[in-house]
């Protein structure tokens, strides 16, 4: 029987690959509660790969019956792993949760597994957790749970009575895409029925902190196009999905560091994403970006290639709205708010250098402003600075 | 005069920066003064940081906020079974309250005692206590020993022992080891987010050894020809 030691050593490695990045829940909490999850979220650590630790990332158990080629769990990938086989029990876990939780280490617990009977009986499991954690150890922090592939509709309605956040991941983005990587489990039934149940579970009042889901990036033939005709269905009023992740597939037996050049397809799609969450671009323009091969141009920032075709630029700073304004590459929501503000308070924007102080990126952001009537660089300029 | 310091940029108004700015170590009186005459008549030019003053403002109001919000989250506690939190921190500015009440705000509970290089601060939103003692020793040990003494006194709740794990420290390291992803490494991004003098700060020293030890792998791994690219 393996040592808690020895079972957070394997069942942290194994969970290592998911992402969960916020902690922030408006989820009220008890009196009598161990500790409260803050509305802003917060991060306790990072590591050298500059991801952060806000939660303890952990695995119920690493085996599984799946054949998912990207997953270092699953049954074609046992060879390169070579580690063995464990799980924690549901109060061991509870202890560790709230041991951590108590040194200020982390901010909660996020719980996934492995499938090693059925996803009912694994989900029972994490069930068993997360009821302990919250009604006998009290625990106010935050907890995301992993939904597992085939889950049922109680079993799920009970986790998510539990968890802040739950996720569910689609990793590749249609059925065929889906087949290439994984003979094991149904698309149809084992990922999108369980996904249309959540929105009538957070209406509910349950999962306060939303559901997200997460790509696996390269895990098959998949082209951008693809991945982001799933994306933009996901965030429809219909799924309503808090947040969509992007992760390179890594090469299970190589372990050096790989360049960045390596990491600029999931770094697009996550600005495309951003563009389309926070700067309310329609799916529309921002499929547009998208070559004729189906992928998303590596070598230019898609902000500014929207920018370019679009005819509302130079926009003058002193009379621009918020939806217009956060369009300016180099200028984001918070300077916008910023320039709203200096709108309001009848300071008008005489010199680049105000917009500077305030956030502005100038480089970026010039050649598509007009201070005054000033254009203050243009657009070719701008371009021939660029190459 | 017209009261528009709650024009704020964002969610920081310029009464925000000026509060926090007092805590600065260079703040003097005189700065505190012109600081507070700024606030009153010209408090744009704090959140915009147009002018010189009000940018020194912003600046130094931000360096504290920033710090006060990393150590809170950076800095590690231990739990004692009478309800109380205790960690210890050296922060530059004169953060250690505001640390306390921000964690005492995380562990409503709990009574949080933060000890920095100068002092130590108590906070808690426990509404059993209606005011904290003032309390003083020569060590930590000492004050640690008189805070334990007073929440016996006065709360009938305990903390489960089984949560004072003696090896949770040992066990937190082994897993924020296995965490770290050897093919996406970006020091950058690291240090962007942990600055080297936060390790000692906050006391992050299994950060700081990690840290090392990546580094010196990769020394150990880097061939002549990778060292000449």
């Amino acid at each position: 029987m393996p040592s808690t030691v020895e079972k957070l050593n394997i069942l942290g490695e194994a969970a290592k690959y998911d992402l969960c990045a916020s902690s922030s829940t408006p989820r009220s909490h008890t009196p009598d509660s161990i500790g409260r999850a803050t509305k802003a979220g917060v991060c306790h650590s990072f590591l050298p790969d500059g991801r952060c630790i806000s939660l303890l990332k952990v695995l119920v158990t690493n085996g599984c019956i799946h054949d998912c080629k990207y997953c270092i769990n699953s049954t074609v990938n046992t060879n390169c792993t070579k580690r063995p086989v464990t799980s924690f029990e549901a109060e061991e876990l509870a202890n560790l949760t709230m041991s951590f939780y108590l040194r200020n280490y982390i901010e909660g617990l996020f719980l996934s597994s492995g499938i090693v009977r059925s996803a009912t009986t694994q989900a029972e499991i994490i069930h068993d957790t997360l009821h302990l954690l919250r009604n006998k150890h009290k625990f106010g922090g935050y907890i995301h749970a992993k939904v597992l592939p085939g889950i049922g509709y109680d079993e799920l309605r009970r986790i998510s009575e539990l968890a802040d956040r739950v996720s569910i991941n689609v990793e590749l983005p249609n059925k065929s895409r889906f087949e290439e990587t994984c003979s094991t489990k149904s698309y149809q039934n084992d990922i999108l029925k369980p996904m249309n149940w959540l929105p009538g579970l957070r209406s509910k009042g349950m999962i306060p902190a939303g559901y997200t889901t997460q790509y696996v990036i390269s895990g098959a033939e998949e082209t951008d196009e693809e991945i982001l005709d799933c994306v933009f269905s996901f965030y429809n009023d219909d799924s309503n999905f808090k947040r969509q992740y992007y992760s390179t597939c890594l090469p299970l037996n190589d372990d050096k560091p790989l360049p960045k050049k390596f990491f600029l397809r999931e770094n697009k799609l996550y600005q495309i994403d951003w563009l389309y969450r926070i700067y309310k671009y329609s799916s529309t323009e921002l499929q547009s970006v998208v070559d004729d091969s189906g992928f998303i141009p590596l070598n230019i920032d898609p902000k500014i290639s929207l920018a370019r075709n679009n005819d509302m630029f130079p926009l003058d700073v002193n009379k621009a709205s918020y939806l217009d304004l956060i369009r300016v590459p180099g200028l984001g929501p918070t300077s916008a708010k910023r320039i709203l503000s200096l709108q309001k308070q009848k300071v008008p924007v005489t010199r680049p250098q105000q917009l500077k102080s305030i956030g502005v990126v100038l480089k970026r952001a010039l050649p598509f402003l007009s201070i005054g009537s000033k254009t203050q660089l243009t657009l070719e300029k701008f371009t021939n600075g660029g190459q | 005069m017209e009261d528009n310091s709650k024009m704020s940029f964002c969610n920081r108004s310029a009464s925000d920066y000026v509060e926090a700015a007092k805590r600065h170590k260079d703040a003097t009186k005189v700065f505190i003064e012109k600081a507070f005459s700024l606030l009153q008549n010209k408090s744009y030019e704090i959140t915009s940081g147009c002018s010189e003053l009000g940018s020194l403002v912003k600046k130094r109001g931000n360096a504290v906020i920033s710090e006060s919000y990393k150590l809170s989250a950076y800095v590690r506690l231990t739990p004692l079974s009478e309800m109380i939190l205790f960690g210890s921190c050296l922060p530059e500015h004169n953060t250690g309250s505001m640390i306390a009440e921000y964690i005492s705000q995380r562990y409503h509970n709990f009574l949080i005692l933060i000890f920095t290089d100068k002092d130590f601060h108590l906070a808690t939103e426990r509404v059993d206590i209606s005011e904290i003692p003032t309390f003083s020793g020569k060590t930590n040990e000492e004050i640690i020993e008189k805070v334990r003494n007073f929440a016996i006194s006065i709360f009938d709740d305990r903390l489960d022992e089984k949560y004072l794990l003696l090896n949770a420290d040992d066990l937190w390291e082994v897993f924020y080891e296995t965490q770290f992803l050897t093919q996406r490494e970006n020091l950058k991004l690291y240090h962007g987010a942990i600055p080297k003098y936060m390790f000692k700060k906050a006391g992050m020293s299994l950060e700081e050894d990690f840290f090392k030890k990546v580094i010196n792998k990769n020394k150990q791994n880097t061939t002549l020809d990778e060292y000449i690219e």
